[in-house]
């Protein structure tokens, strides 16, 4: 009998390999099979329509092939109340569950979200007005990463798990680059990785200490909420939003490992305020940084201005003031924001009684 | 109606532990044909028109995975098409025991004015994302603060959702940003401070502390320096026993960082195997090494990511003027030197 099971077993292993093994005219270097997502902390797509998820209990990103059809035009989303709706897809109660971000495929313009349950199971989920589907993640092709602790690859616990676990608090593909932000549980500093696509043994990820220097006196370090990477005057920069509310602008060919980044502050968001979810959007041909905020309406500033803005790190930033912003005052409380296409933006707003609504914007609306 | 966590042998309905699949006997279901069972057969909560999302399947029984595990104390029922064939619920569990604030950190009785980071540590796994509602700062005896910690979703926790993180809002500690000058470091020197833990928060299991539990802290002076190993007071071991090498890091250090940031080498840099214990309130440790110590050249390697309760790391202060302060060479490892029986 011991034979016969151990046959089986052999059996059911072949099974499993048979499941994960790359297959051909891959240029993502993919495997078949179905991802060990603990925990979906972020979503981020890159402009073909593949998904990343940051996974923060893993510690891991994974890189996931949707084969959405593709759609040049969206349907504006309008959902009232759909953190009811989740709740009731999911049969529990809403106070049970926490949406931990949103995004769009920019190629089939379906809107992605995700979910976390009380007891911290994960659930990916596409959302429309037409309602709520479970995206399967089950024999999909994809890849994985671990955000590898570059500084102390020695300390794990007795079962051999890294012991400093961030979680990812905003991801972005931008030009054949993974860039991933992340929040420590133990220490109080900033790390911002880079990493190549298609991933590779080869990791060129890297921890940064990037400090940011607002009123010429104190220079301090802290971790990144939310950012953007984007191109101004014909240069990319990373434009992000720190726990401490400045939004500091670093050119991205400046942050290596191991030194000493200083960024620009180049606006305070408000007291008691931090930006929480930001985009770019064109509108009359001109590109602006719009961000959703937990105690203020969206806010939107023209990239020209950022660019313009002469403030440096000896110049105090008085009061809302650096670079000139406007709000619009319809949109407090967003939660959640994402191009659903070249003129529209969907959001995710509370409302004043607790519900949560999706909602459809014109980028010139805004 | 059927019962929760029935054995696979039942005669009715049954869940699985951890409240994950549902099985229905074939007999139950009023259709023989696995396709048509396949696209008529929903779960739904008591009283919803909606179906639950998760995966069917018909084989030997009908089972269906929802996509996040049925929920405590909630009614479900069991359609096929438009007739009701069955249901269940999914009750408390009465024999767990509660959940328990075990510690909060900082464990010291006086914390600086700028304290960064509170820990709670739970006895088991917690309810996430609703700190928020549980957790609150009082002044004195009864003057409840407003907007000290930083709202962040999802929020910091451990791996096994035992250990939650909480920042005081560092935008109103670090000295001039605008959420310190409109509306003041979160809390004031000489002052004391208790930190309630509601009763009514529960665990992942949906049951509540049962009772308020908290600590409570008086702030001294701003702490703005950086941790320096060169200042710790060492109590150096005899060589050929197991004594502890004491160290006195002369104050209180983050409690979960020091558990890890600390390790004792030879000079070249080989490990000595041993176990690190923190006592007095995360201000002293203790090493006691696995063999005798041999007489030689040790030192103590420190993670620079060590901070203190202020958020100061052995790399850079909090925030620092850099008007008076140059910036260190950022280093991974400080080392402090000792000798043992020379």
């Amino acid at each position: 009998m011991k034979q016969k099971y151990f046959f089986i077993a052999l059996l059911l292993a072949g099974v499993a390999l048979a499941a994960t093994r790359p297959f051909s005219g891959n240029p993502n270097g993919f495997i078949k099979g179905t991802p060990e997502i603990r925990s979906i902390s972020a979503l981020s797509f890159s402009k073909d329509g593949i998904l990343f998820i940051g996974d923060s209990r893993s510690a891991s990103v994974f890189a996931v092939e949707t084969n959405d059809k593709k759609t040049d035009w969206a349907e504006d989303i309008a959902v009232a109340g759909i953190d009811q709706k989740i709740a009731d897809a999911l049969g529990t109660q809403k106070a049970n569950i926490t949406i931990t971000d949103m995004a769009v495929n920019p190629v089939s313009k379906k809107l992605y979200i995700a979910v976390q349950n009380s007891d911290g199971t994960p659930a990916l989920l596409k959302a429309g007005n037409k309602g709520i589907e479970a995206v399967s993640l089950k024999d999909v092709h994809f890849s994985s990463i671990a955000l590898n602790d570059v500084y102390a690859e020695d300390a794990k616990d007795a079962r051999g798990r890294p012991l400093r676990i961030s979680t990812i608090s905003d991801l972005a593909f931008d030009n054949g680059k993974l860039y991933v932000s992340g929040l420590s549980n133990k220490e109080f500093s900033s790390t911002f990785r880079s990493i190549p696509f298609p991933f590779s043994d080869q990791q060129d990820q890297a921890s940064l200490e990037m400090y940011h220097a607002s009123h010429g006196r104190y220079e301090t370090t802290s971790p990144i909420r939310t950012f953007a990477i984007s191109k101004i005057n014909g240069k990319d920069y990373l434009i992000a939003s720190y726990t401490c509310t400045p939004l500091v602008l670093y050119p991205l060919d400046e942050l290596k490992a191991g030194m000493h980044v200083k960024g620009r502050t180049v606006a305070e968001m408000g007291a008691g305020n931090t930006p929480i979810d930001m985009t770019t959007i064109t509108k009359g041909g001109e590109t602006y940084l719009i961000m959703g905020n937990t105690a203020r309406p969206v806010s939107e500033v023209n990239y020209k201005s950022i660019a313009s803005f002469e403030g440096t790190l000896t110049q105090q930033v008085a009061g809302k003031a650096g670079t000139p912003y406007i709000e619009v005052p319809s949109l407090t409380k967003v939660l959640q924001m994402d191009k659903l296409d070249a003129h529209k933006v969907v959001i995710m707003q509370k409302k004043e009684n607790g519900d949560i609504d999706l909602l459809t914007s014109t980028n010139e609306a805004l | 109606m059927a019962a929760c966590e029935e054995p696979p042998q039942a005669t009715g309905l049954w869940i699985e532990p951890q409240h994950t699949v549902l099985h229905l006997p074939l007999f139950l279901v009023p259709e023989k044909d696995p396709a048509k069972i396949r696209k008529l057969f929903k779960v739904r909560l008591r009283g919803s028109g909606t179906d639950i999302l998760g995966d069917l399947k018909v084989s030997e029984d009908v089972s269906f995975v929802p996509l996040i595990p049925f929920t405590t104390n909630s009614r479900y029922e069991c359609w096929l098409g438009e007739k009701k064939i069955d249901s269940f619920s999914i009750p408390y569990n009465d024999n767990a025991t509660g959940p328990k604030l075990l510690a909060v950190y900082p464990m010291s009785g006086k914390v600086p004015v700028n304290l960064l980071k509170i820990y709670l540590a739970f006895s088991e796994p917690m309810r996430e994302n609703v700190s928020d509602r549980y957790i609150k700062l009082v002044k004195g005896r009864s003057d409840t603060l407003h907007e000290v910690f930083l709202s962040l979703q999802p929020e910091l926790w451990n791996e096994d959702r035992t250990v939650l993180t909480i920042w005081l809002d560092p935008g109103r500690i670090k000295r001039e940003l605008q959420p310190n000058q409109r509306m003041g470091a979160p809390l004031e020197e000489n002052n004391s401070y208790t930190l309630v833990v509601d009763k009514n928060w529960t665990s992942a299991q949906s049951i509540a502390i049962g009772k308020n539990a908290g600590a409570t802290w008086t702030t001294v002076s701003r702490d703005s320096l950086t941790p320096d190993p060169a200042l710790w007071r060492l109590q150096v071991p005899k060589p050929g026993t197991r004594q502890p090498l004491n160290i006195d890091l002369t104050e209180s250090l983050d409690h979960f960082l020091l558990a890890e940031s600390i390790r004792v080498q030879r000079s070249d840099g080989k490990r000595v195997a041993g176990s690190l214990t923190i006592t007095d309130q995360d201000s002293r440790c203790q090493f006691v090494p696995e063999a005798t110590w041999a007489a030689g050249d040790y030192e103590l390697r420190v993670d620079s990511r060590l901070e203190d309760l202020a958020g100061n790391n052995l790399n850079r202060p909090f925030d620092r003027d850099i008007t008076t302060t140059r910036a260190k060479t950022a280093k991974a490892y400080y080392t402090r030197s000792f000798s043992i029986g020379k």
